[in-house]
């Protein structure tokens, strides 16, 4: 699959007005960087003599930088970001001097004390007493002035008493401390700081931005950082500037970018998806964002799929019938297995290990009046061990299971034992979880029966023998041309009416499984609920939740643009009003991405 | 211009003068006769070239380890300033690609780093004289004109090499060999008596050759080098700076991007 990347310029929040009164210290004038990369590595005389011979001397040319242009201002504190391989670093050297572009110019207006790489050209070999005067006089000082600073120096890496020690014997921690301390003992025009506030423990790191703080108020030193974590860029800087693959994207006021960076930034995906969560990104930011987005998420599976059933409605006081369904929180098809079973024994579904009961889920259970016991899934993945533990735990509760080695077993088994009103089937291969999950709305609501295929691409005896009872009169293949080949299809009785869910990826089969779910069941102003296309774990026992409620599931990858893009058209669609859910952790959706989905349902303009 | 900063050549000297006592120290660190290496080597390499050459290959030439110790530590301080030269900018890749800094004070420091091995190889050369009881003349006085010739020689090839190795590493193998190869091809060990017609006119292109000689002239003839003499040796250590600084500048914008 391509990359895509875009790199159109967004915006800039600059005061040109105020700029135009202060002084540029570094001015970046239609800047580009253009490498050579030679299609293959010449190193030697020799293949460069035979390649040149036989005119093959081909080069790839690669942009590093792109036309850059701004103007940095004395006392400007600039933050450049952009994901790896953007060229932060090439732009950085160009400032330095030590790169030339190969377009454009820069022009630089004071002194600079570059922090590129804390400790170039310190030599380990030597003590730190020598490293502090190398190092000093690469970095341009003049001895007197090493002299005259070298206490002071030493106070602030605070390694007094290891100074004649060769430095090889330092820690990491320690050679950072010198190093920033040789570097910023000298009061420059210009400091440059890339990415070394990465170094050092919490204390040093806390000096540092001290430091650089004390530069930036008592000595309005302009100042250049280049760092990946947008909460020290929006910390120390009062600009920002954004470069994506070498293009400007945008720039200006610290917040304001960062915002935009950590939305957009490094994500994949069309321009005009990038467009449509930009325009949405432009609308007035919601309140209270908890409030607007509901979040259920434990702190792993078993703990989301309580969370799940404390928000349904068999946590309301007497709506629990005294039946519980279990199922293997390892095997997702064994949980999609346990959302059906559970709905027609009108029921929750809670996950376990294969040894025994999650405390969360002991905890969640305590004191509840459990007469019955479902199990999904056969000893293997459901353990005896555990069995014992529930008895021990659910005293007088009779224990049943629905037993099968594998999904496809467990599938015909419950079919066996407990049959279903709807008159629709839903065949499956194993691991395909997501796209049952979009269905489960619909499975749901009409009862469906849900069967596993054994192999891929057949349809074994006793699933055929299901299929063919005369119960149904609708089957839904989910699955592509190699787990359910339509000449496989075609062999089924035509009274059964076939009809194939299929996408190119989760988001597509996302959307047109909603599609068509719509056709079917009218589920207008109705709750969304948001999960990862990425990790759908936190969601096995998404049934529970649905139970009884008309709802639409979404999937979303927060890192693919088209995907958001997806949402927040399904989000704007539904209206003001309909409630929206995530099901997932802050490392699956963040605080800008559930702002976003906030927004998406204000109406606009 | 900020307080802190040294400026333009006051700048550069103080560069060059911790990395040559930075080399100095990693040099003899760890080593229990230290710094009296740089007088023992030479030493050393000449008892045991004289009993090759005393016992194995007899020339007849008067105070054969003067001779040879004279022409060997002016080879050398060629060979080992052009060889250190060649991988400087490679060696320095770290700092090129981070600090500003003017590049050719990496082969700059290289050269005079081994010249001042070489002056403390002088003490090596002065026990061998005092052993052979030669007492120099006044014309010992053209020495430090001889290291200049000799150094700006060097400094010249050494550019040369350092722009080439970034750009080919080959360079740096070939070298090696060709410094050998320069090794016999000057009399080192030998008298130029031996050569016959053909070689000797061979030799007229080799700049080592003048220098050797012109160093025991100095030393051990008591000769004063000729007008001639002195200006072919200019000649060719300006030629070789020449070269050296024109493919050095013209080269130095792109070794970013090789190193």
């Amino acid at each position: 699959m391509p990359e895509v990347v875009n790199t159109t310029f967004l915006l800039s929040t600059l005061d040109e007005e105020a700029d135009a009164r202060l002084e540029t210290m570094v001015a970046i004038e239609d800047v580009s960087m253009v490498f050579n990369m030679a299609s293959q590595q010449l190193n030697s005389l020799k293949e460069y003599a035979i390649a040149l011979a036989r005119h093959e001397l081909r080069f790839k040319e690669f942009r590093a930088l792109d036309g850059i242009s701004f103007d940095i201002k004395r006392g400007d504190v600039y933050g450049i970001m952009g994901t790896n391989g953007s060229g932060k670093s090439t732009l950085l050297k160009i400032i330095a001097g030590v790169l030339e572009p190969t377009e454009g110019r820069c022009v630089i207006n004071g002194s600079i004390a570059p922090l590129i790489e804390l400790g170039a050209g310190f030599d380990l070999e030597l003590t730190a007493r020598e490293n502090i005067y190398l190092n000093g006089a690469l970095l341009g000082y003049s001895k007197e002035y090493i002299d005259a600073h070298f206490d002071e120096i030493v106070d602030f890496a605070e390694v007094e008493q290891f100074l004649d020690m060769p430095m090889k014997n330092y820690s990491s921690g320690m050679i950072a401390r010198v190093a920033f301390a040789v570097a910023t003992v000298v009061v420059p025009d210009i400091l440059i700081v890339d990415e070394v506030l990465a170094v050092g423990d919490f204390m040093f790191q806390q000096k540092c931005e001290r430091k650089i703080e004390s530069l930036i108020k008592d000595h309005q030193v302009t100042v250049l950082i280049v760092s990946h974590s947008t909460g020290q860029v929006e910390r120390l800087c009062n600009k920002v500037v954004w470069i994506e693959k070498g293009h400007l994207r945008a720039i200006g006021d610290a917040e304001t970018v960062c915002t935009l960076y950590r939305m957009l930034g490094g994500h994949t995906g069309s321009n005009e998806a990038e467009e449509l969560v930009y325009s949405v990104m432009q609308l007035p930011d919601v309140e209270d964002v908890d409030e607007a987005v509901e979040t259920v998420a434990g702190d792993d599976r078993y703990g989301s799929a309580v969370k799940l059933f404390e928000r349904s409605r068999f946590a309301e006081p007497d709506a629990f019938g005294g039946t519980l369904v279990l199922a293997p929180g390892s095997q997702s098809s064994l949980c999609m297995l346990g959302n059906h079973v559970a709905k027609r024994l009108d029921a929750p579904l809670l996950l376990v290990k294969e040894n025994g009961v999650p405390d969360i889920a002991a905890r969640a259970l305590d004191g509840l009046p459990v007469k019955k016991i479902v199990l999904v899934g056969g000893r293997r993945h459901v353990s005896e061990a555990l069995e014992a533990k529930l008895r021990k735990l659910f005293e007088g509760a009779a224990i049943e299971r629905i037993d099968g080695d594998s999904p496809h077993d467990v599938a015909l088994a419950a079919w066996d034992a407990l049959g279903s009103s709807g008159t629709t089937a839903v065949l499956t291969w194993d691991g395909c979880t997501g796209d049952i999950l979009s269905l489960l709305p619909y499975t749901l609501e009409r009862d469906a029966a849900l069967f596993y295929l054994r192999d891929s691409g057949v349809i074994d005896g006793a699933l055929r023998e299901a299929l063919e009872s005369g119960r149904f009169d609708t089957l839904l293949a989910v699955g592509g041309q190699i787990s359910l080949p339509d000449a496989v299809l075609a062999t089924l009785p035509r009274s059964l009416a076939v009809e194939r869910l299929c996408g190119d990826n989760p988001t597509h089969a996302n959307r047109l499984i909603n599609d068509w779910i719509d056709q079917r069941i009218d589920r207008s102003g109705s709750e969304i609920v948001v999960l990862s296309a990425v990790d759908e774990s936190d969601a096995l026992a998404l049934g529970t939740y649905l139970h009884g409620r008309s709802c639409r599931v979404l999937f979303e990858d927060a890192d693919d643009l088209d995907s958001i893009a997806q949402a927040v058209t399904t989000v704007r669609e539904s209206g003001e009003d309909c409630p929206l859910t995530v099901v997932g952790g802050e490392a699956l959706f963040e605080e800008a991405d559930k702002m976003l989905l906030a927004k998406s349902r204000r109406k606009t303009g | 211009m900020a307080d802190y900063e040294a400026t333009g050549l006051k700048k550069d000297l103080f560069i060059v003068t911790m990395l040559v006592s930075k080399d100095f120290k990693l040099k003899y660190r760890r080593s229990a006769l230290g710094i009296l290496w740089s007088v023992l080597n030479p030493l050393l390499m000449m008892v045991v070239l004289t009993a090759v050459f005393s016992f194995m290959f007899r020339f007849e030439i008067e105070n054969f380890p003067v001779y040879l110790i004279l022409g060997n530590t002016i080879f050398a301080l060629m060979a080992d300033s052009t060889t250190t030269a060649m991988n400087s900018i490679i060696d320095s890749a770290p700092l090129i690609k981070k600090i500003r800094i003017h590049k050719i004070l990496f082969p700059l420091e290289k050269v005079l780093f081994q010249l001042v091995n070489f002056l403390f190889s002088l003490i090596a050369v002065a026990a061998v004289l005092l052993f052979f009881r030669i007492v120099p003349t006044a014309n010992v006085l053209f020495l430090p004109l001889l290291l200049v010739y000799v150094v700006t020689f060097s400094f010249g090839i050494g550019l040369l090499l350092s722009a080439a190795a970034v750009f080919f590493r080959d360079v740096i193998h070939l070298w090696s060999v060709v410094v050998t190869a320069w090794t016999y091809a000057t009399p080192l060990f030998y008298p130029t008596s031996i050569l016959q017609g053909w070689m000797m006119a061979v030799m007229q292109w080799n700049p080592m050759y003048y220098y050797v000689t012109y160093f025991r002239e100095i030393v051990l003839w008591g000769q004063t080098p000729s007008l001639v003499e002195n200006a072919v040796c200019a000649g060719f250590a300006l030629a070789a700076l020449g070269a050296g600084l024109l493919v050095f500048h013209k080269t130095q914008k792109k070794f970013i991007l090789y190193v």
